[in-house]
């Protein structure tokens, strides 16, 4: 191929923005040794603002982390270096054969690889009085949370003292309620099945989560099936008053925030004859099925083993479906890989499935959740060890396949949960004594050995120091004297004291 | 009576020397580093004096393994000859050289000056490169200069809170632990190390936090906790606006660290970190200080880097009560990387490639400024060369071992045995000086007049307490004489004070600017900081003003993190880490031979966890072998709960087989050439009485 190759890459989040510095990476090497720049790079996305960090979008939005703290990339840095870049811009057509995408305003352009990166939308429930639209002419009060736009809007609701109830116990949600209680505001969690984050968690975490939660301060309404939002007209159109359950109880409040899960952003894909399911199915090598230059990334993507039969890795590992998760390590990773097969065509392998982990890092509840939690310690095949102790908020549940973690779960056990989280992020092996991995939790840490000198600078025993003032030390000079006991940093003067007082009085 | 400074580290203890019916006696002197305060290391330093295998005349191997005595006037006409006749056959970069830390001042611009001039050869480092070459490049290219603290250490007194990343001070150095007695009483110690050591332990009983994260992922953390600070708006705007440049970038480069995949790294939880930042972000009088377990990493550079950068956001470098330092380690690492023995300096803190600093010091050397060769091979790439196709064939060693100090140092002896000529100038006959065609004895610190730069960039006075044994040299003498026989019959000194003088012009206009300091100065009493222009003053605070960067702001450097070059975890394999004990000192070459430190500790032990150890069978005490495909260790096992379950310590100061560099790789960061001696992959296995290999522990005092 003469001149660069053209990668378009339509969606401009977290994700594209590290396949773009990777790429930028590329260019730079080449450019300083003298020669051409591998890539021409194209980013077209919908949002007026470049790449931010969306998983901290609830922080932002209630006051915990700023908004200049979020940007990933800067626009004017790209363009300076080559980037054309495409900000509020909407792609309305992708054609496979001549190898364009078209913009809204008519625009076409070109390229040699077409990298979809639209991450998801929020997924918005219709309920007997909303029609699952978000338009705040229509019916104020009602808002996801995906934007930074959003997360202005609700940081006014809170600035305004606003009660706000949140639709939805997942990882968004909870983390949201969880900054919201800690700020003070009147925070209510609504969210079907018997405790949050049903999917990600057993049922003693889900349990002991329950009670955290209304520990922190949230008030929480589990079990629910939502039927009918509560709207009264105001000067403009209805706003949100409340929400009723199929059981006829209600919650009152000002401000309704759905964190109902995500969608991906296929349609476009789909339109372009792509075939999609959770989302826009790819290969291992992350190419959409039956292409091959033409990608998908983070969480419009859906990795599927495209082989029939599966490969054998995707035949030993059960199938899970993998779009989109919401969570940016393995979008990140995605994009690593498929920034090394652009530059030097290293094969981009991927696993099927998210080996995502949920971490809550609240200040008061402390959760890492992650893979198959729901064996127990009886399922064959599997080694399961477990503490919990609910009066005291505290669980970990350890699974394991020859000594390595398949899934786990940590509440209110902050150095066991890092521990854990790095153990199943690096896949290394656990002790077989688990119990270890509970005590760094625990207050024993810090024991002194016995038999430690009294002066650890220069090795003094208490024998030596004791045997000094039977000879006639009488102050911790004279010690030191003696013995060099206390003549190096000092801090052990107070127990060359308390020696010496408890010595002389003995007498 | 000798009013000087400890052999030791670079807190440089005061000490005052006298000669005694016994020996020389050591006490204690009033000096604001140490406050009358020694360690075990300083109380019993004079028992090196007399060492029972102190070589007091030159030695020529016989051939045979072993060494015959030589006058003075045979050794040095042999070791000029053969240079001679190396760099005639070979070209001058034939010769190599090869300085230590622990040189003085004078020692340091001589070597220099020896190796460019008298040698001609451009092949000069120093095993600086093993230790302050990462904090250096990092301190450079942020902060425009390079000046371990850049405060008085007594600073220290008055502060609120310390993030102490990587260093054991209260192992390496105890003296200084007196100067965070404030910040603990007040609860603001932060230390981060993967062991709980005894600085570590500093933090209990509400003095701090002790972060422990996973050996090998401290940028990590450090990215993790900037992002911290910007994002919940805990940095310094303003001084970020008025004192730096790259503030956007850098958040932009962080945005992605957020505490739960920060945690997920490095093993440390998400709450500590924010606690930590949270805590040095509260209120004034904060520092921060990297040591070299956070330096000797192949990202060592980025990760002091990222030191600097967590500082700089918080705006606390350049202000008064606050800071970012790096423990120098070595006894003159500080002055010692300033004059000239490294690959690509020149005296001053110049750089060699900068045409303007070349003609400055040709001109002060009295030669045309195309006389100097140019930058050199950092030292792991100068030994590596030794063999290959234009490497090195020859190298002079000045207090140095780095058969036990380089890293993966199986591969180092080997190729020192494969050199056509190795000459070491020691006092002892130390590991590498047993390998040497010619050893000449050198005089140690209480025999010998000079100046070294402490840790804190203030220059001191080593003062002759002792005369030398008779047949003993100083390093002066040595090159004065051998610079004579290869040609230049001027411009070299046996005199301390004559050698300083000519430092000071050649350093005047440099970066680390010494000409207005003087031996008179120095002996009234003057504390004399780096710059110290001729007609200018003291600088205790460097940065008070502004940096030394073309517009005088720092630069807030964007790191990515990538982890350590070997692959770690892997099944049935430890994270093996290295560092220092309380009773010895670098390779051991002194410390070894004083009877009360060798007592007690006479071998490296392994640290392990008994849980880790239980699994693998090895009894406390127990002998193990460790191993990797670059080499095999063999010491006893000590249970330790202070360590994680799947990390082993190992000190580096003990030879033979009980080398921890035999482990070490020779990766090596690409900024800086720091060798990564912090984490190796290993295996651990207990050796069992029928095991063919024999145990051979090492004699104490040899």
């Amino acid at each position: 191929m003469n001149g660069p190759q053209r990668v378009v890459i339509i969606g401009f989040g977290p994700v594209a923005a590290r396949l773009i510095d990777r790429l930028r990476a590329a260019n730079r090497s080449r450019r300083a040794a003298g020669e051409p720049e591998p890539f021409a790079i194209t980013v077209i996305g919908a949002e007026p603002e470049p790449a931010y960090h969306r998983v901290m979008i609830g922080e932002l939005a209630t006051g915990v982390a700023t908004r200049a703290s979020l940007w990933l990339s800067d626009a004017a840095q790209l363009i300076g270096d080559g980037v054309d870049v495409r900000l509020g811009a909407v792609v309305t057509e992708v054609d496979r054969e001549a190898r364009t995408v078209t913009l809204a305003g008519g625009e076409l352009i070109t390229w040699h690889r077409l990298v979809f990166a639209t991450g998801a939308r929020a997924y918005v429930p219709a309920l007997e009085g909303f029609s699952g639209r978000i338009d705040p002419r229509e019916l104020s009060g009602v808002q996801v949370l995906r934007s930074l736009d959003d997360a202005d809007r609700l940081r006014d609701a809170v600035a305004a003292g606003r009660r706000i109830v949140v639709l939805g116990g997942g990882v968004l949600g909870l983390e949201l309620v969880l900054g919201l209680a800690r700020a003070g505001i009147d925070a209510t969690l609504i969210h079907s099945g018997p405790y949050p984050m049903a999917r990600a968690l057993d049922a003693d975490g889900g349990r002991l989560l329950l009670r955290s939660l209304r520990t922190a301060g949230v008030f929480v309404v589990s079990d629910v099936i939502c039927r009918a939002l509560l709207t009264e007209p105001d000067d403009q159109g209805r706003r949100f008053t409340g929400i009723e359950f199929s059981d006829g109880r209600f919650v009152r409040g000002d401000e309704l925030v759905l964190t109902c899960g995500a969608l991906a952003r296929t349609e476009l894909a789909e339109a372009a004859g792509l075939r999609c399911h959770n989302g826009i199915l790819v290969d291992h090598d992350l190419a959409c099925w039956g292409t091959e230059a033409i990608f998908a990334i983070g969480d419009c993507a859906e990795v599927r083993c495209a082989a029939d039969p599966y490969c054998p890795e995707c035949a030993e590992r059960p199938l899970k479906t993998s779009a989109p998760a919401g969570l940016i390590a393995p979008g990140w990773e995605q994009a690593e890989a498929l920034a090394d097969r652009l530059i030097d065509g290293t094969p981009a392998l991927v696993g099927t499935g998210i080996d995502g982990m949920i971490q809550l890092k609240a200040d008061d509840l402390d959760l890492v959740a992650a893979g198959d939690t729901l064996a127990g310690p009886w399922t064959p095949g599997l080694e399961v060890a477990q503490w919990l102790d609910p009066a005291h908020g505290r669980y970990v549940k350890m699974i394991t396949r020859e000594g390595r973690l398949t899934g786990l779960v940590s509440l209110g056990m902050p150095n066991a949960g890092a521990e854990l989280a790095w153990l199943y992020d690096t896949g290394a092996e656990l002790p077989w004594d688990r119990s270890l991995l509970l005590r760094g939790d625990g207050p024993d840490g810090g024991d002194e050995p016995s038999g430690a000198p009294v002066c650890r600078c220069n090795g003094v025993p208490k024998e030596t120091v004791e045997a000094a003032i039977t000879a006639g030390s009488r102050t911790v000079s004279d010690v030191g004297r003696e013995t060099r006991a206390g003549t190096g940093c000092g801090g052990c003067r107070s127990k060359i004291a308390a020696l010496l007082e408890e010595r002389l009085t003995q007498r | 009576m000798a009013a000087t400074h400890c052999p030791y580290c670079a807190l440089q203890c005061g000490m005052d020397l006298a000669p005694g019916a016994a020996g020389v006696e050591v006490a204690g002197r009033d000096f604001p580093t140490n406050r009358g305060g020694l360690c075990r290391k300083g109380w019993t330093s004079a028992a090196v004096l007399g060492a029972p295998d102190r070589v007091t005349e030159p030695l020529i191997a016989d051939g045979r393994g072993g060494f015959a005595a030589a006058s003075w006037d045979t050794a040095l006409d042999l070791i000029a000859e053969r240079l001679i006749t190396l760099r005639s056959g070979h070209g001058p970069d034939a010769n190599g050289v090869f300085g230590g830390g622990g040189l003085t001042n004078e020692k340091a611009y001589l070597l220099g000056k020896f190796a460019r001039l008298a040698l001609g050869t451009a092949m000069i480092d120093y095993n600086g490169r093993f230790c302050m070459s990462s904090a250096a490049a990092a301190a450079n290219r942020g902060l425009g200069l390079d000046r371990g603290l850049p405060f008085p250490v007594t600073d220290l007194d008055q502060a609120g809170q310390l993030l102490l990343l990587g260093s054991n001070v209260a192992d390496t150095m105890p003296p200084f632990v007196q100067h965070l007695d404030g910040i603990r009483a007040g609860g603001g110690l932060i230390v981060v190390d993967p062991r709980r050591s005894a600085t570590a332990d500093l933090t209990a009983d509400g003095g701090g936090l002790h972060l422990q994260p996973v050996p090998g992922t401290d940028l990590a953390l450090l990215l993790g906790m900037i992002r911290i600070a910007i994002a919940e708006d805990l940095v310094d705007h303003d001084y970020l606006a008025e004192r730096t440049e790259g503030f956007a970038a850098l958040a932009r480069s962080v945005a992605g660290w957020h505490p739960a995949r920060t945690q997920t790294v490095t093993g440390v939880p998400a709450t500590l970190i924010r606690q930590a930042v949270r805590l040095l972000a509260s209120r004034a009088g904060s520092y921060v200080i990297t040591g070299r377990g956070v330096e000797q990493h192949a990202d060592g550079t980025d990760t002091a880097t990222a030191a600097i950068n967590l500082a700089l956001v918080l705006g606390l470098v350049g202000r008064p009560g606050s800071g970012y330092g790096t423990l120098t380690g070595q006894g003159n690492g500080q002055g010692g990387r300033e004059h000239g023995q490294k690959a690509d300096q020149l005296p001053g803190y110049r750089m060699i490639t900068d045409p303007a600093a070349r003609a400055t010091v040709a001109k002060v050397w009295g030669v045309p400024a195309d006389r100097l060769p140019g930058p050199g091979l950092p030292a792991v790439r100068l030994l590596a060369s030794i063999g290959e196709p234009g490497g090195i064939r020859s190298l002079l060693v000045h207090g140095s071992n780095p058969v036990v100090s380089a890293p993966r140092s199986l591969a180092v002896a080997e190729r020192l045995r494969a050199l056509d000529f190795l000459v070491v100038s020691d006092f002892v006959l130390s590991e590498t000086a047993r390998l040497a065609d010619v050893v000449l004895p050198v005089t140690q610190w209480a025999e010998e007049d000079g100046t070294l730069t402490n840790l804190e960039g203030r220059v001191i006075r080593r003062r002759a307490a002792v005369p030398p044994p008779a047949g003993v040299r100083s390093e002066l003498w040595i090159l004065t004489e051998l610079a004579r026989r290869l040609g230049e019959t001027t411009g070299f000194s046996a005199d301390p004070e004559t050698v300083f003088d000519e430092l000071r012009r050649a350093s005047a206009g440099g970066r680390a600017d010494y000409s207005g300091i003087s031996y008179e100065r120095l002996d009234d009493g003057e504390a004399c900081y780096w710059p110290y222009p001729e007609g200018g003053r003291s600088t205790p605070r460097p940065f008070a003003d502004g940096f030394p960067t073309p517009n005088g702001r720092a630069t807030l450097i964007t790191v990515d993190y990538r982890g350590p070059a070997d692959r770690l975890h892997r099944r049935g394999e430890l994270v093996l880490i290295t560092g220092r004990l309380l009773e010895h000192y670098q390779s051991g070459a002194q410390t070894r031979r004083v009877p009360e430190l060798a007592t007690a500790r006479p071998e490296a032990m392994l640290e392990i966890h008994p849980a880790t150890a239980a699994a693998l069978g090895i009894g406390d005490g127990d002998r193990v072998r460790l191993r990797n495909d670059r080499g095999e260790c063999q010491v006893r096992a000590a249970y330790s709960r202070a360590i994680r379950r799947d990390t082993v310590f190992l000190p580096f100061h003990f030879p033979d087989r009980q080398r921890a560099n035999l482990l070490t790789t020779e990766a090596t960061d690409p900024v800086s050439g720091m060798p990564e001696f912090k984490v190796a992959s290993v295996r651990v296995e207990r050796i069992t009485a029928d095991d063919p290999v024999e145990f051979e522990p090492v004699e104490v005092g040899e």
